[in-house]
């Protein structure tokens, strides 16, 4: 098993628009690729019947592995970036991780 | 009178198996071979999100494909399964490109019923109503 890494995952909810962003600020700090998928945000109260109309505020979720030496600045990156401050209004959090595959090693050293 | 024991328990009961949630990201017409190969190892919970991945191959960016169609495979899978799902696992990513498979311990879950059901531990006929559940 390919443990001898320490590797965390970022997840980062941003508004719709704002991945290209994301991941162009965790690439620049170390990230090697993330996922991207759709959501829906339910946060807002006040966006949600606006002229009659119910809408519903689309989010992304971006999703990066990334090693855990350089987690705390993609990160600190993150919230400078498209923190809940800028349009992007993001918020990213890490968890811990347990058991990686498919991340090839060498590829992850020449980016640090 | 019957013997009460308030703080002793009658039942010999079962070590709990603790869930790890398992996250990986293939591609998306491989979606459903990697959750037929979870079932084989007593996963019954899986959600399934479409998503797109961010390749940073530079090739790929020049044939306009910088972004490529992936599905997120979300399940909750015993963690005394893990090591022999993984060595298996590990081929099975090598052979399929660009995929990544990991885990995220859980730290709790709630019902009784959800835990059997997560653990394929139900047995057939088992009271509806379990009592409270705690693990």
């Amino acid at each position: 098993m390919e443990n001898q890494q320490q590797f965390e995952v970022i997840f980062c909810i941003v508004n719709n628009g704002f991945t290209d962003l994301v991941m162009k600020t965790a690439k620049e700090n170390g990230a090697k690729g993330g996922t991207i998928m759709t959501a829906r945000g339910t946060g807002n109260k006040d966006t949600e019947a606006f002229y009659g109309i119910i809408i519903q505020p689309e989010k992304e979720i971006v999703m990066i592995l990334v090693s855990s030496d350089i987690k705390d600045a993609i990160l600190h990156a993150l919230y400078n970036e498209v923190g809940m401050q800028t349009p992007g209004q993001g918020i990213a959090f890490s968890l811990p991780v347990s058991n990686v595959v498919g991340v090839s090693f060498t590829s992850f050293q020449n980016n640090l | 009178m019957p013997d009460i024991h308030p703080f002793k328990k009658k039942k010999e009961t079962t070590p709990i198996q603790k869930l790890q949630l398992l996250i990986t990201v293939v591609s998306r017409n491989q979606g459903n071979y990697f959750t037929d190969l979870y079932e084989k190892y007593d996963v019954t919970i899986q959600s399934s999100i479409l998503g797109k991945g961010t390749a940073t191959s530079e090739i790929l960016s020049y044939f306009g494909l910088a972004e490529t169609e992936k599905i997120v495979i979300f399940s909750l899978i015993k963690e005394n399964k893990l090591s022999e799902l993984f060595s298996i696992l590990q081929e099975e990513i090598k052979s399929h490109e660009n995929g990544i498979a990991f885990t995220i311990p859980l730290t709790s879950i709630v019902g009784k019923r959800t835990y059997q059901f997560a653990t394929k531990s139900l047995k057939k006929g088992e009271n509806h109503h379990g009592k409270s559940a705690t693990i």
